[in-house]
C-alpha cells in the first residue's frame, strides 16, 4: 500500500521528477517528465542519462550529479543560466514550443546509496513574463530618464491638478524640493498675483482636453519672479477621461531680459535715456493714425541754441554733459504723459496731447524760461543758454507724421532765424516759413551764380569818427538774377550758410576782391584798407590763406589795404583755426575784426585769445541806442574794453546824424551804416570818396 | 563558549580548504559564462553569533540578498553567501550579460543569483567533504532577502546552543569588474568541536 502510494504520488506531482545513479544511469521518471519530453518510460529507464538526451551544458548536470552521490551536496539550476536545460515541451499551446525549467538536484539516499533527484519545474511563462517586463521596464526607463534629464522643468499631476511628480530641472527652477511639491496644487506654487486670468484660461482649455501654452510669471520658493515659457497637456486615457496633466517649463527670464534690454537698447538713446528718433517716429505716427476726429496734439521741435560753440570750445565731452543735463531739464518741466525724444544731435521732440497750439505755446513758454535760467558749468566756464523750438498743431488737417515732423522742423528753423531762443508756431501762410521752403531753390541758384559769374562786389563805407582820416570799405557780396537785377544778401545768405555754400562764396569774394584791387593797385591811394567777411569754414581751409598769402607776397596786393572780418561766434567755434589764420595774415600785416560783437557768447575772455584789431559792435545795440539806455551801456562797455585791450572799434548801423554824433562823443574810432553811406558797386568807390562824407 | 577555540591555525587550515574549492567553483563559473571568473578567499575568522551579527550589519547596511543552505551530518549548520543589493544586482548582470534598467533583481535574476551562490557554497562544502572524507548532506538553496538582523535570525535558524560563526569574505574578479560577497557557516559549539577534531585528524595526517 505504501509503495503504491509513493508510486501515485510520484506519478501525479506537477514537476518533472527524475532519478539517477552515481553512473548517470536512469533509475526511475516519472508521468509528467514523460509527457513533457514525448518519451516511452521503456526508452529512458536504465539507459544513461547523457545518452538519452543531447544537453547544452553536459557538465553543469555531471558536477550537480557528482555534488549530490559523491559529497551529498544538493543544487540549482537556474533557467537565466540553462535556458531549456533538458529538451521538453510546453503542452498548452498548440505548437511544439521547447519548455524553460528551473531544476533543483537534492541528494538522497537510497539502502546505502546516494542518488541525485532532478526536480523540474516549467518556467517558461515566467520566464516569457519576465523578457516582456525588461522590456517595459527598459522602454519607461528611458521615458522616465528623458523626463528625469529634460532640460525643460516637468511637472506631472493626477487629474484634479495635484503633483504626483517634478523633475529635477522643475527643483532648479524654483527652489522647491519634491516633498514640499508633491500633493500640492500645481498652480499654488510659485503663484503669482497676475496669474489668476491665465489659470481659468488653462483649465478652459484642458477641460476641452486642449493643451494650453504661453508665457507666464511665476515665483520662486523665495519669491523671485521668474517668466515661464509653460506647455501644459492633458493625458487622456483609453476610455477618453484625463487621467494626468503634464505641465512644461522652459525658464526664459534670462532670454526676456536680454530681448527687453535690446528692445530698450533699439528705442533709447545711450547718452540721455531719452527715447530716440525711431521710436518717437512711431509713436508720433500711431498718434496721427489712430487720431480721433476731435484729439488735437501738439508737436514739438527743440534745438539747443549755440550748441556746436560749446561742444567745439569745450570738447564732445561737455557737449555730451550739456545734452545730459538739458534732458534732464526738459524731463523735469515735462508731464508723464507727454513724450520727449532726443531726435539728433542737439534736437529734442516733445509730442503734447491734448494740447492745441495756444497751451503748447504756453508749455514752451515755460521750457523756454527754465532753460533760460539754467547755467551750464563746465571747468571754470559757465554759459548761459537757449533754445529754439517749432510748434506745429495736429489736428485734422495733418495728413501723416512726416507732415507733421515737416512743420515742427520748419518751425524750429524759423525760430532760429527769427534770432534763437524763441518759439515758433507753424502756420501755413507763414512768410518765414515760405522763404524756408525755397531753401533748395536757393542753394541751386547760388550754385548757378557762382559757375555763371552772376554775384557782385559792393563796398560799403567805414567811416572815421574822431578824426578825419582815410576812408575804408567792407566788402560786400550781392546776386542777379539772370535779368541783372538786384538780390537782396538776406534771401540767399542765411541759404547759402545752411547749405554749405558760405565757403565757396567766401572764396569767389576773395578772388574777386584781390583781383580787384591788383587791377586797380595805383587808384587806391586815398582808401585805408578793404574790408573782407569770412566764415567760420573758411577760417580753416588752408589753401584759402596759401592763395591770400601767394597774392601779398606776388606784390599783387598790399597787405596792409587789406582787413577780414570774422563773427565773434565763427572765431570762437573754431578757435585754433581762427588763431592760425589770424597770426599768419597779422605777419603780412593783413587788419582783422571781430564781426557783430555782442550778439553771439559775448564773452570779453575771448578777446584775449584773438589778436584782432578791430571791434565791430553788433548793429542791434547801436540802431536803438539813443532810447534804450541798456544798449547804449553795452556800446560804451564794448568800446572802452576794446580800447583798452588796443583795439579800435566800429559802430554797425549808424543810421543817422544824432547816432553819429553820440558815437563820436563816446569816443568810437569808426562808423558805417545807411546814414553814412549806402553800399554800391565796388568800381563806384574809385571816385566817389568826397560824395560820401 | 568563545570564538577562541576556533583558533588562528584551524582558520587557516580552512581557509586553505575554502581556496581549493572556490578553485573548482571559478572553472565552473568560467564555463558557464564563457569568460574569465576568479574567486579569492583572502582569510576566516571565527566570531560569535552576536558579534557577527553587528559585524556583518555595519558593513552591509540596507537590504542584502542571501542564500542559504543547511547541511548535516559529521557536523551541522547553515551557511550563507549574500551580497547587498548593488553587488547582487553587477554580479547576476555581469554574469547574465544583461544592462541594468531596473534597480531590482527580477524573478530570472533571483534565480540566476541562487544558481551562482550555491555553486560557490557546494565547493566549500564538497571541499571539506572530499578533503576531510566526511559525511556531509546538503538542502537545496533558498534565496532570503531583507536586512541583516532577518537574514540572520536565530528563531528562523534552529541553530543548537552557543553558536559560533565562520566568516570569510570572497572577492568574484569577473572581467569588467570586481564584485564582494560575504561567506558565513554558522554552527553549535558541538558541531564546531566535530569540526575541529577533523581538521585536527586532517592535520596529523597531511601537514
Amino acid at each position: 500500500m505504501q509503495n503504491i502510494l509513493s508510486d501515485t504520488v510520484f506519478n501525479n506531482t506537477n514537476c518533472g521528477l527524475i532519478i539517477i545513479d552515481k553512473m548517470g544511469s536512469i533509475i526511475d521518471v516519472n508521468q509528467w517528465f514523460l509527457q513533457h519530453c514525448r518519451c516511452e518510460k521503456s526508452q529512458l529507464v536504465n539507459q544513461s542519462l547523457f545518452e538519452c538526451f543531447a544537453f547544452g551544458n553536459e557538465r553543469t548536470i555531471k558536477r550537480s550529479l557528482e555534488h549530490a552521490t559523491q559529497y551529498g551536496m544538493s543544487s540549482f539550476l537556474s533557467s537565466a543560466l540553462h535556458p531549456r536545460l533538458f529538451p521538453l515541451f510546453t503542452r498548452t499551446s498548440k505548437y511544439s514550443e521547447f519548455m524553460e525549467q528551473s531544476c533543483y538536484v537534492k541528494s538522497i539516499t537510497f539502502e546505502g546509496e546516494r542518488f541525485g533527484l532532478f526536480q523540474i519545474q516549467n518556467v517558461t511563462d515566467s520566464v516569457r513574463r519576465e523578457s516582456l517586463l525588461k522590456v517595459k521596464t527598459k522602454e519607461l526607463s528611458i521615458f522616465s530618464l528623458a523626463v528625469k534629464h529634460s532640460p525643460s522643468a516637468v511637472v506631472i499631476t493626477d487629474a484634479l491638478g495635484i503633483i504626483e511628480y517634478i523633475n529635477p530641472k522643475y527643483i532648479e527652477i524654483t527652489d522647491y524640493e519634491s516633498n514640499e511639491c508633491i500633493g500640492r496644487p500645481y498652480f499654488s506654487l510659485g503663484r503669482h498675483t497676475n496669474n489668476e486670468k491665465s489659470e481659468e484660461e488653462i483649465w478652459r482649455m484642458l477641460d476641452l482636453h486642449k493643451q494650453w501654452t504661453g508665457e507666464r510669471c511665476n515665483l520662486t520658493k523665495n519669491g523671485n519672479k521668474y517668466w515661464a515659457n509653460e506647455h501644459i497637456y492633458p493625458i487622456v486615457d483609453q476610455n477618453g477621461n484625463v487621467s494626468h496633466y503634464v505641465a512644461m517649463q522652459d525658464d526664459v527670464t534670462q532670454f526676456r531680459n536680454i530681448s527687453r534690454k535690446f528692445s530698450y537698447q533699439a528705442a533709447h538713446d545711450s547718452l540721455t535715456g531719452l527715447i530716440n528718433r525711431q521710436e518717437f517716429e512711431a509713436i508720433l505716427s500711431n498718434t496721427v493714425d489712430e487720431r480721433l476726429d476731435d484729439d488735437i496734439n501738439s508737436l514739438c521741435f527743440i534745438d539747443i541754441d549755440q550748441f556746436k560753440i560749446i561742444n567745439d570750445t569745450c570738447g564732445h565731452v561737455a557737449g555730451d554733459e550739456l545734452l545730459r543735463q538739458i534732458s534732464v531739464l526738459l524731463c523735469q518741466q515735462c508731464h508723464d504723459d507727454e513724450t520727449i525724444a532726443r531726435i539728433g544731435g542737439d534736437e529734442f521732440a516733445l509730442l503734447l496731447y491734448g494740447h492745441d497750439v495756444s497751451q503748447a505755446k504756453l508749455a514752451c513758454e515755460m521750457l523756454i524760461s527754465a532753460v533760460e535760467d539754467f547755467r551750464f558749468r563746465w571747468n571754470d566756464n559757465v554759459f548761459k543758454l537757449g533754445i529754439s523750438i517749432g510748434i506745429t498743431e495736429i489736428n485734422t488737417h495733418c495728413k501723416s507724421y512726416i507732415e507733421a515732423i515737416k512743420q515742427a522742423d520748419s518751425a524750429c528753423y524759423a525760430a532760429k532765424d527769427a534770432g534763437r531762443n524763441r518759439y515758433h508756431i507753424y502756420q501755413e501762410d507763414d512768410q518765414v516759413l515760405a522763404q524756408r521752403k525755397d531753401d533748395t531753390y536757393w542753394a541751386t541758384k547760388i550754385n548757378g551764380a557762382l559757375e555763371q559769374g552772376l554775384l557782385a562786389l559792393y563796398a560799403q563805407p567805414i567811416v572815421a569818427l574822431q578824426k578825419r582820416g582815410k576812408i575804408s570799405y567792407e566788402v560786400l557780396v550781392r546776386m542777379l538774377d539772370e535779368n541783372g537785377n538786384l538780390i537782396p544778401p538776406g534771401l540767399f545768405l542765411p541759404a547759402a550758410e545752411r547749405f554749405n555754400l558760405s565757403h565757396r562764396i567766401d572764396q569767389w569774394v576773395i578772388d574777386n576782391t584781390l583781383a580787384w584791387l591788383c587791377e586797380h593797385h595805383d587808384d587806391i591811394a586815398h582808401i585805408d584798407h578793404i574790408s573782407i567777411n569770412l566764415s567760420g569754414l573758411s577760417l580753416s581751409n588752408e589753401s584759402l590763406l596759401q592763395h591770400i598769402i601767394k597774392a601779398i607776397k606776388a606784390n599783387k596786393v598790399e597787405a596792409s589795404k587789406l582787413s577780414f572780418e570774422i563773427t565773434e561766434t565763427a572765431a570762437i567755434a573754431n578757435l585754433t583755426h581762427a588763431k592760425l589764420f589770424i597770426s599768419a595774415l597779422n605777419a603780412y600785416g593783413c587788419k582783422f575784426a571781430l564781426d557783430d560783437f555782442g550778439s553771439g557768447l559775448s564773452s570779453f575772455a575771448y578777446l584775449k585769445n584773438l589778436k584782432v584789431d578791430m571791434l565791430k559792435i553788433d548793429g542791434m545795440f547801436v540802431k536803438d541806442m539813443l532810447s534804450d539806455p541798456i544798449d547804449e551801456a553795452m556800446v560804451k562797455s564794448i568800446n572802452d574794453v576794446g580800447h583798452l585791450m588796443g583795439m579800435e572799434t566800429i559802430a554797425e548801423f549808424v543810421e543817422n546824424e544824432a547816432i553819429r554824433d553820440r558815437l563820436e562823443e563816446m569816443g568810437i574810432n569808426y562808423g558805417q551804416g545807411y546814414g553814412l553811406g549806402k553800399p554800391i558797386p565796388i568800381d563806384g568807390i574809385l571816385t566817389s570818396t568826397t560824395e560820401i562824407i | 563558549m568563545t570564538a577562541d577555540i576556533f583558533t588562528e591555525d584551524y582558520c587557516d587550515t580552512l581557509c586553505e580548504l575554502f581556496n581549493i574549492g572556490m578553485g573548482r567553483a571559478a572553472v565552473s563559473l568560467s564555463e558557464m559564462v564563457d569568460d574569465e571568473v576568479l574567486l579569492t578567499v583572502p582569510s576566516l575568522k571565527a566570531v560569535d553569533f552576536d558579534s557577527a551579527l553587528s559585524i556583518f550589519s555595519s558593513n552591509s547596511p540596507g537590504k542584502i540578498n542571501a542564500v542559504e543552505q543547511s547541511f548535516e551530518g559529521q557536523f551541522s549548520g547553515n551557511a550563507f553567501l549574500f551580497f547587498n543589493d548593488e553587488s547582487s544586482l553587477q554580479l547576476v548582470r555581469c554574469i547574465l550579460g544583461e544592462d541594468s534598467w531596473s534597480s531590482e533583481l527580477g524573478e530570472m535574476e533571483q534565480e540566476a543569483l541562487k544558481e551562482v551562490s550555491n555553486i560557490i557554497l557546494n565547493a566549500c562544502f564538497g571541499c571539506i567533504a572530499d578533503v576531510l572524507s566526511c559525511e556531509l548532506e546538503s538542502s537545496v538553496p533558498d534565496l532570503i532577502t531583507g536586512e541583516v538582523s532577518d537574514v540572520f535570525d536565530i528563531e528562523r535558524l534552529h541553530i543548537g546552543e552557543d553558536p559560533l560563526v565562520l566568516t570569510l569574505s570572497m572577492t568574484f574578479s569577473l572581467p569588467s569588474k570586481k564584485i564582494t560577497g560575504q561567506v558565513s557557516l554558522i554552527m553549535a559549539s558541538e558541531s564546531i568541536k566535530r569540526l575541529i577534531a577533523e581538521l585536527e585528524r586532517f592535520t596529523t595526517l597531511y601537514v
